[in-house]
């Protein structure tokens, strides 16, 4: 192949075959999409940080301590509106599914290059309606929107609600443009037992995505209607049901968190077996659990309803449906570990970070278990016990695994090296950051903190002094990150073509790919992951 | 659709009139007669015909070959799981927490003090506070 002097980096990337602005605006290329979705996401994430420290910094004394109660408000529904809608939803699949799964296939673009773009820009559009409505009065109804407050709340909620309403067709319309990938544009050669896991999971996501979501876009459509209009389904006083909105909320809302979870597992996977140097320990069972997983989450919804007035027989039909999501992500735990059992490990950033999402994600999926029993959820229900449960997944998983994605793919993604010892210092800061946030907000639960006050008994500060405290970390932890990454993309050592040794498929391509991915058509010959070959896999 | 071959227009027109002649049936039976408790099931069933007439001629879901056409009958299964798994819900919930139950606590027989609606607010009225 085509090699630039005195470097083994293909010398026409998809980075700079075209370098004007106008080439990034319109591209169709996937790899470009998504590094502008990954750009877009970090922003968010970004934005809903500063939103969470404003959140911690007030509740560091049990009084007001730098804004009003209303303030207050506000700064929480921002905080989970941008966390959960914003960043969380697409992070893994829109920014790092669009750019490896189809190298992943042996495929030059996504099915469906056009509607890949428009996904972006109607994300876009989606975005800054939300962050409008925010910075115009911002809502106090949390990210959750529960009626009949979210009806008659003062604050600014419609074109928040719009907002979400319109990411979720660029949900939607990535889910579709990837499952039709999957299904047409697989290289010879790869059987469907070939196919990368990490792919097996994004085609289990865009599932979800593609089934659940147009509820979300009901149900926010009609909380809008009932806003603007004053149609009665929701309010009470106008005889409608508001536990009706709880359940379409939660039909979407539940699989959403496997939407946010599933792509993580999916990156765990791939870099489990890439630094143990061994392929995935049951391969079909991993797969398999996927789909269980997603499968069984559709059946789950109410036991976010406990409290709510739904019907005893309810809950404790969701209840005990709750549980058998423990089964499927127990048989993907057990599975990285005996892949880990017995390889070759080589302890890098990424693979640090994997440990960090093992240890955290037992501890979130366990509360998990232990708010789906009705008994004890009655106690904790709407305390920051629930707060800990899914920060833990979310952050302490999701959070982990998109961090081992970024830096398991940077020189796949930008041919450069980061400086090793600055990773480390900055993961082992995060995973201890967080663990300080998280862990008291466990007990300050037991204790009956409840969620989204403004004030607090005297007894409970220095709980919360230790979670400001561990937030403040987090976000140092953070900074460092993006001061080296941003360092490495312009005086980062030029990274090897394959970086890590890795048999991923993905990387059977450049590093940087070139512009169509390949040069000539890929086979792959051998199993995804094999070690047992000595040489790494030859770029097409 | 390269190997299309020249098709009649008559299959649509028939569709369509099936689609109208379900149309005036939801109308005269919606309004006409009274069909009391049946008259929601019916609705619904009509509406669940005319989707489907929709959804596979006009949307050409008949003529998709393999996979594509587990679409639909995937969509229906998760629509009645929504439907089906919420309704049975309200169904085995305690009355006061259903939509019409606040009708037993306007009951006049009814001990004031145990109302949450303020006195004087009249049946019609739903839910008082
Ligand atoms: C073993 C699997 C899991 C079980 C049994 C489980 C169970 C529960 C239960 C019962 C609640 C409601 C608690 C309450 O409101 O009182 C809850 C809340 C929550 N869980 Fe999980 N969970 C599991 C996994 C996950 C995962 C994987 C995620 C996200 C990726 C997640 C995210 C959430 C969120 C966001 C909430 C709070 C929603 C809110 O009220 O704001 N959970 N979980
Ligand atoms: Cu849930």
């Amino acid at each position: 192949m085509n090699l630039a002097a005195g470097s083994n980096q293909p010398a026409i990337t998809y980075l700079n075959h075209e370098t004007t602005v106008r080439s990034w605006l319109l591209t169709r290329d996937h790899k470009r999409i998504g590094v502008m979705f990954l750009v877009g996401v970090i922003f968010a994430l970004l934005l809903g940080g500063i939103f969470a420290m404003a959140l911690r910094i007030e509740l560091l004394t049990p009084g007001p301590t730098v804004m009003a109660p209303m303030t207050y408000n506000r700064m929480f529904t921002l905080h989970g509106v941008t966390m959960v809608w914003l960043f969380m939803i697409p992070a893994i699949p829109s920014a790092f599914g669009n750019f490896v799964l189809p190298i992943m296939l042996g495929a030059k673009d996504v099915a469906f290059p056009r509607l890949n773009l428009a996904s972006f820009y109607i994300y876009l559009a989606g975005s800054l309606l939300t962050v409008f409505g925010m910075l115009w009065s911002g809502a106090d109804t949390g990210w959750t929107f529960y009626t009949p407050y979210s009806t008659v709340s003062p604050t600014t909620v419609t074109p928040i609600l719009m907002g979400v309403f319109i990411i979720g067709f660029s949900t939607i319309i990535t889910g579709l443009n990837f499952i039709t990938t999957v299904h047409t544009l697989r290289a010879p050669g790869m059987h469907w037992t070939r196919i990368p896991l990490f792919v097996w999971t994004i085609y289990g996501t865009s599932v979800i995505q593609v089934v659940a979501t147009p509820v979300l876009g009901m149900v926010l459509l009609l909380v809008a209607a009932e806003r603007v209009l004053g149609m009665g389904i929701f309010d009470p006083s106008r005889g409608g049901d508001p536990v009706l909105f709880q359940h379409m909320f939660w039909f979407y809302s539940h699989p959403a968190v496997y939407i946010m979870v599933l792509p993580a597992m999916g990156v765990i996977t791939e870099v489990v077996c890439a630094y143990s140097r061994k392929n995935i320990f049951g391969y079909k069972m991993v797969a398999a659990s996927t789909f269980g997983i997603a499968f069984v989450g559709f059946f789950t919804w109410g036991h976010h309803m406990f409290v709510s007035g739904q019907s005893t027989f309810g809950s404790g039909v969701f209840g005990v449906l709750s549980m058998l999501v423990a089964i499927f992500t127990a048989i993907k735990i057990f599975n990285w570990v005996a892949t880990l059992y017995g390889g070759s490990i080589d302890l890098k950033v990424p693979l640090l970070y994997v440990l960090g999402f093992i240890f955290l994600l037992m501890f979130g999926g366990m509360t998990g278990v232990a708010v789906a029993t009705t008994s004890l959820d009655v106690h904790w229900h709407d305390t920051y016990f629930v707060v800990a449960h899914f920060h833990y997944i979310m952050v302490g998983a999701v959070l982990m695994a998109f961090l081992a994605a970024l830096h398991y793919w940077w020189p796949k993604m930008f041919g450069r090296l980061y400086p090793e010892r600055w990773s480390f210092l900055a993961a082992m800061t995060i995973i201890f950051g967080f663990i300080v946030t998280f862990l008291p907000q466990f007990l300050l639960g037991n204790m009956g903190m409840p969620r989204r006050y403004y004030e607090y008994p005297r007894e409970m500060q220095w709980l919360h002094v230790l979670s400001t405290a561990g937030a403040s970390l987090l976000a140092f932890g953070f900074g460092l990150i993006a001061i080296y990454l941003l360092w490495s993309l312009r005086y980062g050592a030029e990274a090897p073509v394959n970086a890590w040794g890795s048999r991923g498929y993905e990387w059977y391509s450049g590093s940087p790919p070139v512009p169509h991915n390949f040069t000539e058509a890929p086979r792959f010959e051998r199993e995804v992951h094999d070690y047992t070959v000595a040489e790494v896999p030859r770029v097409y | 659709m390269a190997e299309e071959k020249k098709k009649s227009a008559w299959g649509y027109v028939v569709v369509w009139g099936a689609l109208t002649v379900l149309t005036v049936a939801t109308w005269v039976l919606g309004t006409k007669l009274k069909l009391g408790a049946f008259s929601l099931p019916v609705a619904l069933g009509l509406a669940v015909m005319k989707t489907v007439l929709v959804a596979m001629f006009f949307m050409h879901l008949v003529e998709q070959p393999g996979a594509r056409r587990v679409v639909l009958p995937v969509s229906a299964v998760f629509l009645c799981l929504l439907l089906g798994v919420t309704l049975l819900e309200v169904m085995t919930r305690i009355r006061m927490s259903r939509p019409d139950g606040i009708e037993e606590e306007l009951e006049p027989r009814r001990p004031e003090s145990t109302r949450t609606a303020p006195p004087g607010s009249g049946s019609k009225r739903l839910m008082g506070n």
